[in-house]
């Protein structure tokens, strides 16, 4: 074997090294110092006694009630959570009405529908209808918790139309209602305010009497002038 | 020819292997004295690898604390569960670790090597004293001075070929479980040891009292 520059090395240098390994392998060396074991002897025990102590105080935690208390107070717990969660859902939807009003953008003080009977005294301004969106829980807040509206369309029929007369019910037109005339067509608004207008849509039946009153989603609130 | 290379024998294989599962499963039942028992049955030979590895007894028995450290706190990480005693024994896996904590060291090569500290270490347990009751032919001197150039030409090895000289030549493993523990082929440990050996015999050739290489060349 070529090593460099040097001759080939022979079978008695190979025999020397592994003499002098031979002699290395039987030198006795230093045990470690005894300080050592007792540093880890002392870093175990500590650690074991962490990891116990951890144990304990988890344990600890559930062994401190009764067991015939525990029921009570996760019953306790889950109706707090509940009631919790139900006056956030409530005041998150309120915020939002009061959000939603824009009281520059009232169309007009006296109802007038043009060519079309209504049942009641309405502003009325024609407008394409656009469908009624599904509602999302946070406008579902503001509504009467003890009626529960259409929520896929939110749409009222009106009592007086003729339910024999199916077909032809294209005509919508858009008009602005108090929130009182609303509650007394049986939308379920919890809390109407006398000088707020929602715009709605009013539909018509081909023999010119309206059909139904749909709110559209999200609902658009005005003030009312005085 | 595998009790040559693991100096133990297939049953002290076998009776390792079963007792490095049972050692195993009390460190991690938290028995009191398994920590302790796992320490008195490889501290020697883990620092016995870190001597050679680093060349100093001092940065050997920092090492040796670190390797038993690191065990403790993977036992208590939960890392220890992924040793398995059917694919390696205690002892490699705790060698595997100081190879890596030796190549560190060896990596910062900020700290000084004291041979002095391994052929002269306190007590009287030094290598002449050790050798020279064992073989007559040799004079104290040469032989502390031979075994001096030896030393000094492994340290000087790169490190994967220390690896294998401490762990095959002085430290009695097979080449299996060389190459276990530092995760390569047999073949590449076989290979890293021819080459080692070629040329730790030509740097003794070299420095020697009788050196012939640079003089004939």
């Amino acid at each position: 074997m070529k090593t460099g520059r040097h001759d080939p090395l022979e079978s008695n240098d190979f025999a020397r090294l592994d003499q002098f390994l031979e002699l290395l392998k039987k030198v006795p060396l230093e045990e470690p110092p005894s300080a050592i074991k007792k540093r880890l002897n002392e870093l175990y025990i500590q650690r074991l006694k962490k990891e116990a102590r951890s144990r304990v105080h988890v344990g600890n935690l559930s062994r401190k009630l009764p067991f015939w208390l525990k029921p009570a107070v996760a019953f306790v717990l889950l109706i707090a959570a509940s009631v919790g969660a139900m006056l956030l859902v409530r005041f998150h939807g309120r915020d939002h009405l009061h959000a939603g009003v824009n009281p520059g953008t009232c169309l007009s003080q006296k109802p007038v529908i043009s060519g079309v009977r209504t049942p009641s005294n309405t502003t009325a301004s024609t407008a394409n209808a656009t469908p009624a969106a599904s509602l999302s829980p946070r406008y579902y807040s503001w509504f009467s918790s003890k009626v529960r509206p259409n929520l896929a369309e939110m749409t009222v029929h009106l009592p007086y139309s003729d339910s024999s007369i199916a077909d032809g019910t294209s005509t919508t037109i858009q008009v602005s209602m108090s929130q009182s005339e609303l509650v007394s067509l049986g939308f379920p608004l919890a809390e109407p305010l006398e000088n707020r207008r929602v715009l709605a849509e009013l539909t018509l039946g081909d023999d010119g009497l309206p059909r139904a009153i749909t709110l559209p989603l999200p609902l658009e609130v005005i003030q009312e002038k005085r | 020819m595998l009790r040559f290379w693991t100096g133990k024998g297939l049953h002290g294989l076998l009776d390792d292997s079963s007792s490095d599962a049972q050692l195993a499963e009390r460190l991690v039942q938290r028995d009191e004295c398994a920590f302790l028992d796992l320490y008195d049955r490889h501290r020697h030979s883990v620092h016995r690898f870190l001597i050679h590895m680093s060349g100093s007894i001092t940065i050997a028995e920092e090492l040796t604390q670190e390797v038993f450290v690191i065990v403790l706190n993977a036992l208590f990480n939960g890392k220890f569960a992924r040793f398995d005693p059917k694919k390696g024994t205690l002892e490699g896996y705790l060698l595997g670790i100081a190879r890596n904590l030796a190549r560190r060291e060896h990596g910062r090569s900020v700290r000084l090597v004291s041979l002095e500290g391994i052929l002269e270490a306190p007590g009287g347990k030094g290598a002449a004293s050790g050798l020279g009751q064992d073989d007559g032919l040799w004079d104290d001197l040469v032989l502390r001075s031979d075994v001096r150039r030896l030393q000094a030409a492994i340290l000087e090895l790169p490190p994967h070929y220390r690896e294998v000289v401490v762990l095959c030549s002085l430290q009695e493993r097979s080449y299996q479980d060389a190459a276990r523990i530092l995760q390569c082929s047999e073949g590449t440990i076989a290979s890293r040891m021819n080459r080692a050996r070629a040329l730790l015999a030509d740097k003794l050739r070299t420095s020697g009292p009788n050196a012939r290489g640079t003089s004939q060349a």
